[in-house]
């Protein structure tokens, strides 16, 4: 005799069944905007770090990207950049070599030299725990269709819940058609010495950092240089001064 | 179709408001009044009175519509749709994500270089100009394999050569490529982003070789690598070490050691064929 099942018995089957459909797409589709810890893991596995603790997600406006997961291991820092629009994904990871630790949100950043407007996040790593505020400025210069640039930047942020201070260096073209140009091309090399690609192996950028506390008291600075993992390997080992 | 039994069946099953519920209910509630109607003419009532005798076996469908509304609620009929629709639904973006996945991940050519062709057997690549030859001197037996993240990295292939360049002694130099092939079970996405260059190699003299991304620039020891190629659930990558100098050495290991991981690749560099 054919059993019929009753419509909440019905109703039981196919959630159970939407439940491991769901858990199927998992396995299947990489999809950021859906599940985006989930693939801010499966982008860990593949780059063999981690796993990392999640200190924060971030909405940034930068490049392709809109958002941000920061992650943070027992050996370095990563910074995930993802888009929802285009579903750009980047991926960097950096190791922890200082006490006061900055990293760029970088990203393949081809555009920005003909980019009219960029905004550029940057993650400060610290060890002042009484500072409820922090200052950084540095700057950058380049030669840039054989003429020497150089421009001073200055950049504030409150701590963040997560622990992290958080900086946008917001660059703006003059003329929209012309894009960035200089500041263009010295903002990628800014931006892509996070990324340890071993091409910005000799750029070397001093951050002075300010920190101050809740009253508003400068209780502590300090200046780190932002550099690539290379450099710092090839420092260590005696290869470059 | 009884007329009587038609309109008693709709009065009776008004008030079920979702729709294959209502149709449900309207059958089983017509299929009674027939089996009535049956029973009273196999009784030998005529066709009028036994409608009559079924009507009135069922009582007011008035006073039952009420009733059987409150048993056949719409939400739980229309959640079943829902969920039904549901699965439907993902079934369909799941087929389509099956399809991309098989045209995005499909095998990519893998280039041969010349020092794995020909295994087991002497092999020698000449320059157009003359100038140079490059001799396959040593044809390895890896048998090395590691495991990480779910990953399984085999070398597959080790070879070394020496490149003997005929007028300039300073070119001439020992090389040493291997071949990994990394797998790992419903990880396709993850097996494109293995990070290459991030693998650096010591050999048994104590030679370190750094990894690309740290040393490509100065030119010291060093590994290199390409991702050859991708498939389903699978990659290959082609090491190399620049400045080799471990000709005499015994071993060589490969090693990845981010975050607490301990990837080691050791390959014999006894034994194997003289080609």
């Amino acid at each position: 005799m054919k059993r019929t099942l009753t419509k909440k018995q019905r109703l039981f089957r196919n959630l159970l069944i939407l439940v491991l459909l769901v858990g199927l797409m998992d396995f299947l589709i990489s999809d950021a905007f859906l599940f985006p810890e989930l693939q801010f893991r499966k982008e860990e596995r593949g780059h063999l770090v981690g796993p990392s603790t999640i200190l924060g997600k971030e909405e940034i406006d930068h490049d392709y990207c809109d958002s941000m997961i920061i992650g943070k291991t027992q050996e370095g820092v990563i910074l995930w950049l993802y888009g929802e629009d285009i579903g750009r994904t980047y991926f960097i990871y950096r190791k922890n070599y200082d006490d006061n630790m900055i990293v760029t949100g970088s990203g393949s950043l081809g555009s920005i030299i003909t980019a009219d407007e960029v905004h550029l996040p940057i993650v400060l790593f610290d060890s002042v725990p009484k500072a409820s505020r922090a200052e950084i400025s540095f700057t950058l210069s380049e030669v840039y269709n054989d003429v020497y640039y150089e421009k001073d930047y200055q950049l504030e942020a409150q701590r963040n819940a997560q622990g992290y201070f958080l900086f946008t260096l917001h660059a703006q073209a003059e003329n929209a058609w012309e894009g960035l140009g200089a500041e263009g091309a010295m903002l990628r090399i800014f931006a892509n010495i996070s990324a340890n690609l071993f091409s910005y192996v000799q750029y070397a950028i001093p951050v002075e950092i300010r920190f101050y506390d809740i009253t508003g008291t400068l209780i502590e600075t300090d200046t780190v240089t932002l550099r690539s993992e290379a450099a710092i390997y090839l420092e260590e080992s005696g290869v470059i001064p | 179709m009884n007329s009587r039994f038609d309109w008693w069946c709709k009065t009776a099953a008004a008030q079920v408001r979702y729709g294959p519920d209502w149709e449900a209910v309207y059958n089983e509630l017509y299929a009674h009044l027939e089996d009535l109607y049956d029973a009273a003419i196999d009784r030998g009532l005529a066709s009028d009175e036994a409608t009559e005798y079924a009507l009135n076996s069922m009582g007011s469908a008035a006073e039952i519509a009420p009733q059987l509304g409150a048993i056949h609620r719409p939400w739980l009929g229309w959640l079943v749709e829902l969920t039904r629709w549901g699965i439907y639904s993902l079934c369909a973006v799941l087929a389509l994500q099956l399809l991309v996945f098989l045209r995005y991940n499909a095998p990519s050519q893998s280039r041969t270089p010349w020092y794995y062709e020909n295994p087991g057997k002497p092999l020698t690549v000449y320059s157009e100009d003359g100038t140079w030859e490059s001799r396959r001197l040593m044809d390895y037996d890896p048998d090395s394999r590691d495991t990480s993240d779910g990953f399984t990295f085999d070398v597959s292939r080790a070879v070394m050569s020496f490149h003997d360049h005929y007028t300039d002694d300073d070119q001439d130099a020992y090389y040493f490529q291997c071949r990994v092939k990394v797998t790992g079970l419903f990880q396709w996405d993850e097996i494109r982003d293995i990070p290459i260059h991030d693998f650096w190699a010591v050999d048994s003299l104590g030679n370190v070789y750094s990894s690309f991304k740290n040393d490509a620039y100065s030119y010291q020891r060093s590994v290199s690598g390409n991702l050859e190629q991708t498939g389903y659930f699978s990659c290959t990558m082609d090491l190399w070490l620049n400045n080799f100098s471990s000709q005499n050495a015994q071993w060589i290991e490969l090693r990845y050691d981010r975050d607490g991981r301990d990837i080691r690749l050791r390959i014999d560099l006894i034994g194997g064929e003289a080609a």
